[in-house]
């Protein structure tokens, strides 16, 4: 309860002068814990409405619905009042000047519009006074009149600001000021100032002891000038009498509350610092990046490698994009765009689109030329290459008609003219290709050469087989040897060892032919019975006996092969001493007493051969019965 | 780099241009007027004769501009404008220096007056009168009876002179006491002339105590009655901030009335002072 524990008595006149209608208006309101008080001025001359009357009721209305000393509030309350006017001025601008006091019966702000004036008194003195918006007011605030001469300077009407103004209000909200006990608050209108000095004020408030008696006495100051006209006056007088006493503030209180509201504003004002030092970091490392990508980017343009400047210059573009820093955003988006042409191009002449791929390059020519990385006559060349290109795939899909066809050779030759053309003009995607078809196409052919010898060899074999049917070993010999070199040619190394076989088997029968036409009286005289068992008639029969028993000696070589070819001397041997000894039977069994140990092994052998073969001669005989 | 460059040689340029805009705007504000450009619009109404009369001149003293609203419900009103017009333009001319140009206004009232009373020959007539001299940047008056004078300044206007009308003699029987203000301001009487030209009563002419302090951009309009009955404060406020030369501006006030088209249009006349 402010109010009750304060002393604040009002009084006011407001009078019409010489004039019919009163134009100023004066009201106040005291809450239990604020007061209000305005004086408006009105400054136009519309018939019906009153401007002032307007403006204090509009300003009271706001204030009774939340009473408050707070800048944005009183502003806004005359901003209110403003747009009323401004509202209503139909056909006359309505124009009041105005000035609201506002006090928690402690301390007073003020606002003040045009030139009703304030003038707060203290000891019989004045304080301060409130400024006028008068161009004269501005004249004595530039020092060229003096202060005092702003009540009759000829420019204290020519007011630079007032409400209803159509250019807007412009107040003055003057800061809190602390009353003390006898402070004298007077608001006057100019009716009022512009005829009563501040002397004479002084005079009328050392007189007077309470507001009305002062006010009172300002009028009968005013109206003892007896002027001709008198314009609206209006004094109100506010005294002071006993202030609200505040409750004595709690230092440790106060300086807690400080101490939380520093810290709170550390960590607010901490955390706002780091937000913006990161965000600033992150700025900066993103401008370096976009430096950095745009160099590179230009680097890889001007060397041609439009793939990774298209990449970098993306990476530029969102480094723009983070700072923010819209020219560089459409700079790096330009130059993306007209790697991508390049790009695309390039990937068009990879499938051999030659029509994309010129399209391409032709539109990102035509915009290259305002990005300097970019090199216009390397976009050009590109474009000429195409023809180059074109034929080199030409030349390729024939030699692939070709191959499909099964024409290999022509197919080959095709893909190395192509080959090297693509060479020729770096057309390299198209190089890897060629290469490895000419690869494919050589082992086409390759795999042919290799089935052709086969088949030679196969001949071969085959007539070495006849040969050795038709007993001509030597010849079944060379055609076995023949064939067997076709197959170390081509690598069928089973097929060599086989025909490996074949020529020891040709070779053995040839030796034992030759043993046979060679040895054939010497023979006869060993196995005498064995002639006599058979007749001489029989030897046809005898040789292809030997031919069936072949399987069996066959046998035998495979069973013993180091034995066989170990033999194969010591028969020769045998067989030479046999044709040594051949010239007479007494020679011959010396020779066989005479034979060392060795020599009878091999004559074992070669008897056990021979029982081997006499064995087969009888199973053949008995399976030709 | 580059557009960086650009952009910060577009911002000086524009900074620049926009000083020198300032010291241009600034330097037209300067002490000395640089030239009075002259408007004026007159329609007749739905009168039957042009009662209005004005005239603008410019001197070695300072530029006058005078408008005369015949009075029309009396006979004679045409011959009084032109006459008191006539009267102040020609003594204007003689006039050598402007040391006592309120003299000068309440001479060519007088000499009005007995001029125009003189060719009345007792019959009834007279004229309203708004008379101002622009000498360098201070605005001298002179008035009689209804018609306007006022300053359009920063987008409103101030009044200069006040209106001789009943409406004065009905207020200060108000305050004497011998009739109410209700009965004041409904009272049928309250626009009639009391002070005008060709009035046996004519005692002298509304003067400023002091001339009024002009600045650049300032528009000083001088309006027959006619003008005030048509627009209305807001509308003239409304084509004035539309801008353009006074001649457009008068001329658009002249349209705005013709538009408006009122049965009982009276004659309406303005001139316009654009102060350099």
């Amino acid at each position: 309860m402010r109010k009750d524990n304060s002393d604040f008595s009002t009084a006011f006149v407001s009078e019409a002068g010489s004039y019919i209608d009163n134009r100023d208006y004066f009201a106040f309101m005291e809450t239990d814990d604020m007061a209000c008080y305005v004086l408006a001025d009105g400054l136009d001359s519309d018939q019906e409405l009153r401007s002032a009357e307007m403006v204090v009721k509009t300003v009271l209305e706001n204030f009774m619905e939340k009473p408050s000393m707070s800048k944005r509030r009183l502003m806004r309350d005359l901003r209110e009042a403003q747009e009323w006017l401004q509202f209503e001025s139909r056909r006359v601008r309505l124009k009041a000047s105005l000035l609201m006091v506002v006090t928690n019966y402690n301390k007073m702000v003020y606002v003040s519009c045009g030139n009703v004036r304030l003038y707060h008194f203290r000891n019989g003195r004045l304080n301060f006074r409130s400024k006028d918006h008068s161009l004269a007011q501005s004249l004595a605030d530039d020092g060229r009149i003096p202060d005092e001469a702003t009540s009759t300077h000829e420019e204290r009407g020519n007011l630079l600001e007032y409400l209803g103004n159509p250019n807007g209000v412009h107040a003055h909200y003057a800061k809190k000021t602390q009353l003390a006990d006898g402070d004298v608050i007077l608001l006057a209108t100019s009716g009022m100032w512009e005829d009563v000095e501040l002397a004479e004020m002084l005079g009328a408030l050392e007189e007077a002891k309470d507001p009305v008696m002062l006010t009172d006495t300002l009028e009968e100051v005013l109206l003892s000038k007896q002027h001709r006209t008198v314009n609206n006056y209006t004094a109100a007088a506010i005294y002071v009498n006993k202030v609200f006493q505040e409750k004595p503030k709690n230092r440790r209180k106060l300086i807690k509350r400080i101490l939380i509201a520093l810290l709170a504003f550390v960590i607010v004002g901490g955390g706002v610092w780091i937000t913006l030092a990161r965000m600033a970091a992150n700025k900066a490392a993103a401008l370096e990046t976009m430096v950095e990508s745009a160099q590179a980017a230009d680097d890889y343009a001007r060397a041609g490698d439009y793939a990774k400047a298209l990449k970098s210059y993306s990476e530029a573009k969102n480094a723009a994009v983070k700072i923010n820093d819209k020219i560089h955003k459409r700079l790096y988006t330009a130059e993306q765009k007209l790697s991508q042409l390049l790009v695309d191009g390039d990937g068009y002449v990879e499938k051999a689109d030659f029509t994309k791929a010129e399209a391409s390059y032709e539109k990102a020519r035509k915009s290259a030329g305002l990005y300097p990385p970019f090199n216009v006559k390397d976009i050009e060349h590109k474009i000429d290459q195409l023809d180059s290109y074109a034929e080199t795939a030409s030349w390729m899909k024939d030699g692939d008609l070709k191959f499909q066809g099964g024409d290999y050779t022509n197919a080959l030759k095709l893909y190395k003219k192509a080959n090297k053309a693509a060479m020729e003009s770096g057309y390299t995607s198209a190089q890897k290709e060629l290469e490895k078809k000419i690869t494919e196409a050589n082992d086409k052919l390759t795999a042919i050469q290799q089935q052709l010898k086969e088949i030679q060899a196969g001949k071969l074999q085959a007539k070495g087989d006849r040969m050795m049917k038709d007993l001509d070993y030597e010849g079944a010999i060379d055609a076995y040897s023949g064939a067997q070199e076709i197959y170390q040619e081509i690598d069928k190394l089973e097929s060599v060892l086989a025909l490996e076989r074949s020529i020891a088997k040709a070779e053995e029968k040839q030796s034992a032919e030759q043993q046979k036409n060679g040895q054939l009286p010497a023979g006869l005289g060993l196995s005498d019975g064995a002639l006599n068992d058979t007749d001489a008639g029989d030897a046809a029969s005898n040789a292809s006996a030997s031919v069936a028993a072949t399987p069996a000696a066959e046998s035998q070589t495979k069973a013993t092969p180091t034995a066989s070819a170990g033999t194969t001397p010591a028969k020769k041997e045998v067989s030479s001493a046999a044709k040594n000894s051949g010239t007479g039977d007494g020679n011959a069994s010396s020779a066989k007493a005479g034979t060392s140990k060795e020599q009878g092994t091999a004559d074992s052998a070669s008897k056990a051969e021979g029982a081997s073969d006499s064995e087969n001669q009888d199973r053949a005989a008995a399976n030709g019965s | 780099m580059q557009p960086y460059f650009v952009v910060s040689g577009a911002a000086v340029l524009f900074a620049v241009l926009l000083m020198i805009r300032i010291r241009l705007t600034r330097s037209s504000g300067s002490r000395t007027v640089s030239g009075i450009e002259i408007g004026n619009g007159q329609t007749i109404g739905s009168r039957s004769e042009q009662d209005d009369y004005f005239s603008s001149m410019t001197t070695t003293v300072g530029t006058l501009a005078v408008v005369a609203d015949g009075i029309s419900g009396l006979a004679n009103g045409r011959m009084s404008s032109t006459l008191a017009v006539t009267t102040f333009t020609k003594a204007f001319a003689k006039l050598e220096d402007a040391t006592n140009l309120n003299g000068y206004f309440a001479e060519a009232a007088t000499q009005s007056n007995r001029s125009i009373l003189q060719n009345l020959n007792g019959q009834g007539g007279g004229t309203t009168l708004a008379a101002v001299i622009v000498c360098g940047y201070q605005l001298h008056y002179g008035a009689v009876g209804d018609s306007l004078i006022t300053i359009y300044r920063n987008g409103h206007f101030q009044t200069v002179n006040s209106k001789h009308t009943a409406e004065t003699l009905l207020e200060e029987r108000v305050l004497a006491g011998q009739m109410t203000s209700e009965e004041a301001k409904t009272s049928p009487v309250r626009n009639q002339l009391v002070n005008y030209l060709g009035y046996e009563g004519f005692e002298s002419m509304e003067l400023g105590s002091a001339p009024i302090r002009l600045y650049s951009g300032d528009h000083v309009l001088l309006c027959s009655d006619g003008i005030q009955e048509a627009l209305t404060e807001i509308e003239l406020e409304e084509i004035m901030r539309k801008g353009g030369t006074p001649q457009e501006t008068a001329d658009a006030m002249i349209d705005a009335i013709n538009d408006k088209g009122f049965k009982s249009q009276d004659n309406a006349t303005v001139l316009i002072l654009a102060i350099g």
